[in-house]
């Protein structure tokens, strides 16, 4: 071990991020005093910064912040896909204009208005014979107006938005057993989210997102990612902030699927009940109904059951009605068992 | 457990659990699509990570502290399709950071609060008082000298030397060449022990 006044090679140190890493350096630092005392005394200042304050971040900061940036990656990936479809839109509605005009002054020679007018079908417009059910897979309704919100809320109803309503897609609202989509909310929902997300990211923006619609969001994307717990947690919440508003019937529905889910049965069940009782007239009503309907089967409660499907029998989804019917065979099937000898 | 059968309106158990056991890598391509729940988890796991790195490299008791994390987070999100993978994504994060960071300084007004954020700092509490004092007055000297470094020299030391990541990573993080930054290492901590060791008694 030499003593030196200084080392060059102590730049070399200097400037390795840990000169443990470098076996070369480690050599040369074991056998240079100049070098380990410089060294030390480095290491003292680095273990004397390191103790620097560093206060974690608040829970309730953290929490806004961390719904803000939820909304951002939805209110991120509208404004990709939106333009485009406008776009599209603003093409189609161009292209068929000024096709509609030339065809009405007869400059343009359009086969299948030429066969309307006519009054015979296309070859495309048949099915195996059978004229095609275009209807089947348009929305079948006007839009759903939505009552204007408690609490001065600025939840959009669907009629402003450009989406079709939950009334329109009835029958693509999928139902518990599929995985959420977009159109899975209702237009309460959607609304309420849109309007979230359109003032999140903006500093500037004059509204301010409720703590229920915060709640819910945090709530829906919670759900969307599997996060159950979570979810019911925010969908409760939403529901102590604002438990008249028009978000309550979304949120007690959407609790209570993610009740069902976390494999609650029993709490879910309770929460359906309560859903029933507090919105009869709900458009989900026949799908919740059709929900516990199952979750009475599996506890052999068949009247309970039966009772529950004839309720949903009538549903206006296909979907619900077919389970409801599926259910009322095995309510069926389960009784005669057990009335036979 | 709740099974699906056909034909049955039950509910199912999802598998998007996956989320919280997948790499930061594959989370960081999720944001990339947007996807609100990966967005959620690579928040989690690095929000106290970034939350520290900026206090350290722009005062703990900046007051918009939060907001940088904030920002820091919402420029990955954007620029998540651009991560290639040359670093960690703990240090890329860090690297946004610390642009976020320097943005941040530009600005005069906040520059002044800046500089006052290191003022006040408290001793750590159940220590002998000479012991306490002696180290409250060392902390103050290193976070005044930190306070006065170049941002990019500051930079290099907190990430290389207090948030201990590696050359390389560190290298990339900042976008610069690892001789710059061994070179930028080296100064911060002569300027950095010549602060302190002259203001000594």
């Amino acid at each position: 071990m030499s003593e030196r006044a200084s080392c060059p090679r102590f730049a070399e140190i200097g400037r390795a991020v840990s000169p443990d890493d470098v076996p070369e350096l480690r050599r040369h630092l074991d056998e240079c005093l100049y070098c380990q005392t410089q060294w030390a005394a480095t290491k003292r200042l680095i273990e004397a910064a390191r103790q620097l304050p560093t206060k974690a971040p608040e829970l309730g900061r953290r929490q806004q912040t961390r719904s803000a940036l939820v909304l951002a990656a939805t209110e991120v990936r509208r404004q990709r896909v939106s333009p485009r479809w406008a776009q599209a839109a603003v093409y189609a509605a161009v292209v068929l204009g000024a096709t509609g005009v030339l065809a009405a002054v007869g400059k343009v020679a359009i086969p299948w208005l030429q066969r309307q007018r006519e009054g015979t079908p296309a070859a495309g417009d048949r099915e195996h014979g059978r004229p095609r059910e275009k209807a089947l897979f348009e929305p079948q309704a006007k839009p759903e107006t939505v009552s204007a919100p408690a609490q001065g809320t600025s939840l959009a109803p669907a009629a402003a938005s450009t989406e079709p309503s939950a009334e329109a897609w009835g029958h693509r609202i999928p139902l518990i057993g599929k995985a959420p989509g977009r159109q899975a909310t209702t237009a309460r929902a959607r609304g309420a989210l849109a309007s979230v997300s359109a003032a999140a990211p903006s500093a500037n923006s004059t509204h301010l997102p409720s703590p229920a619609e915060l709640a819910f969001s945090e709530g829906w994307q919670a759900f969307r990612s599997g996060d159950y717990a979570r979810a019911i947690a925010a969908m409760r919440r939403a529901l102590q902030a604002a438990p008249t508003s028009a978000l309550a019937e979304d949120a007690r529905y959407w609790e209570a699927v993610a009740l069902a889910r976390q494999g609650s049965v029993a709490k879910a069940r309770q929460s359906m009940y309560e859903f029933l009782r507090l919105f009869p007239g709900s458009p989900r009503a026949g799908e919740v109904s059709a929900m516990l309907g199952w979750l009475l089967i599996e506890s052999h409660e068949w009247s309970a059951a039966e009772q529950r499907f004839r309720t949903a029998e009538n549903d206006r989804t296909p979907a619900v009605r077919e389970s409801a019917k599926k259910g009322l065979e095995v309510t069926a099937r389960a009784r005669t068992k057990t009335t036979a000898p | 457990m709740i099974r699906r059968t056909e034909g049955k309106l039950l509910p199912f158990q999802r598998k998007s659990v996956w989320l919280a056991d997948t790499t930061d890598e594959v989370l960081v391509a999720a944001c990339a699509l947007r996807d609100p729940g990966a967005m959620a988890e690579l928040f989690d796991r690095h929000c106290d990570a970034v939350h520290r790195f900026l206090a350290r490299l722009m005062g703990a008791n900046s007051w918009d502290l939060d907001d940088m994390v904030h920002t820091t987070f919402l420029e990955a999100l954007r620029s998540a399709a651009r991560f290639r993978g040359k670093s960690s994504v703990k240090t890329w994060l860090f690297g946004i950071a610390a642009n976020v960071g320097r943005h941040h300084i530009r600005d005069q007004v906040r520059r002044r609060s800046f500089l006052k954020a290191w003022g006040e700092i408290k001793p750590t509490p159940g220590q002998m008082p000479d012991l306490a004092a002696e180290h409250h007055q060392m902390v103050e000297r290193v976070a005044g000298a930190l306070a006065q470094l170049p941002f990019d020299l500051r930079a290099a030391f907190v990430l290389c030397d207090l948030e201990e990541t590696s050359g390389a990573d560190a290298a990339a993080a900042l976008d610069v060449r690892p001789g710059t930054l061994g070179r930028r290492l080296f100064e911060a901590r002569r300027a950095l022990r010549a602060a302190v060791e002259e203001v000594q008694p």
